[in-house]
């Protein structure tokens, strides 16, 4: 398999388009990259260097559980009933009640897709035709809804859950912050003027 | 253009394109204003430890920002080999992602080790200088303020304490 076959995989590109995806891998990149510089920089004592490492890889990891496993798929499940709301003319919003649903739709062949289409209009008594459905509105409000659950997750309401849950893990794996790693750090990074 | 068609439009082109971008560019500007806001509102920590923290976490966002876009915007150029079509659009959108995830692993951390201490440092050495004059101890244990002292270069004119002038004596 070359590069340039690589680069042009449909599964990757699938993956590459799904929010959930991407945020997830980035975090984990993020998890293991930024406690491997902090590991690296000379300039901070051993015993801080461990402790920070350490603490970033659990916040990031927090994060990932949090976001993906609690927030992403409640924001995913009440957006898209919004959106139903929001858009009620739309055939693609008639035709699926769920954002699983048309997902499973949407990754069908051609063929496979109007073999479904078939199915649901003989179920729901309706004659939609393949061209009615806008796709690229569900998809695109789906990856709308993981990007502000991602954001709110990750960001707003991830350092609050993780602050108290951290420090007893820290403690529990003796990773244990005393006052001297603490105050060396300081005088290290603030007093730079005397 | 009412509120419906203008959130109708956002998400066709999401549905179109979701670049990587869009996420991590929205999640880094969250965190820029979030994480500094939770750090600061944190009552175990030290005052001064808050404002540092809160002030690396608030660079940190703002440095990942503008290399998130470039590193995406750079490993999507190398499209440029591929000429189908349909190839070239899977391809950009994998490279775009890869160049997210490199800026993520390497190219953020890295960068962010170089610039930010000296940064901070910069921010914290200028408020310090203003606000604390430099103290100066004796043998006898008092401690002294250091004051800006006026020379005249071109003048018999010359300051001189009363400590001074009396340790040295009226010289003829």
């Amino acid at each position: 398999m070359t590069i340039g076959n690589i680069l042009t995989n449909p599964a990757l590109y699938n993956i590459t388009q799904n929010t959930a995806a991407q945020v997830g891998i980035e975090t984990g990149l993020k998890a293991v990259g930024r406690p491997g510089f902090i590991v690296l920089d000379n300039n901070i004592d051993p015993q801080t260097k461990k402790y920070s490492a350490m603490k970033e890889l659990l916040f990031q990891l927090t994060c990932l559980v949090v976001s993906l496993g609690v927030v992403v798929p409640v924001f995913k499940k009440g957006s898209f009933n919004i959106a139903r709301k929001m858009f009620k003319d739309e055939a693609v919003f008639k035709a699926f009640n769920t954002s699983a649903d048309f997902k499973a739709f949407h990754v069908l062949s051609k063929d496979e897709k109007l073999e479904k289409l078939a199915e649901i209009n003989k179920n729901s008594n309706t004659n939609y035709k393949l061209e009615d459905l806008n796709e690229n509105l569900a998809k695109g409000e789906i990856e709308v809804s993981s990007i502000v659950g991602s954001v709110l997750g990750l960001s707003a309401l991830s350092p609050m859950i993780s602050r108290p849950f951290v420090r007893p893990v820290l403690k529990l794996f003796g990773f244990d912050k005393t006052d001297k790693a603490d105050n060396k750090k300081e005088s290290k990074s603030l007093n730079t003027v005397a | 253009m009412s509120v419906t068609s203008f959130a109708k439009k956002i998400m066709e082109s999401v549905g179109k394109n979701n670049s990587p971008r869009y996420a991590v560019v929205a999640i880094a500007t969250a965190n820029g204003i979030f994480k500094p806001l939770s750090t600061l509102l944190d009552k175990k920590e030290k005052p001064e430890t808050k404002k540092y923290t809160a002030l690396r976490e608030f660079l940190t966002e703002c440095i990942a920002i503008p290399i998130y876009i470039g590193c995406s915007f750079i490993a999507e150029k190398f499209v440029k080999g591929i000429k189908d079509p349909q190839r070239a659009k899977l391809a950009k959108s994998n490279l775009g992602f890869l160049g997210v995830c490199a800026a993520a692993a390497l190219v953020i951390p890295a960068f962010c080790s170089v610039v930010i201490k000296p940064m901070t440092d910069m921010i914290y050495h200028k408020g310090a200088q203003k606000s604390q004059p430099a103290k100066v101890e004796t043998k006898s244990g008092a401690v002294f303020e250091a004051s800006e002292k006026k020379v005249y270069p071109y003048s018999n004119y010359h300051t001189c304490s009363f400590a001074s002038f009396r340790n040295g004596g009226m010289k003829v």
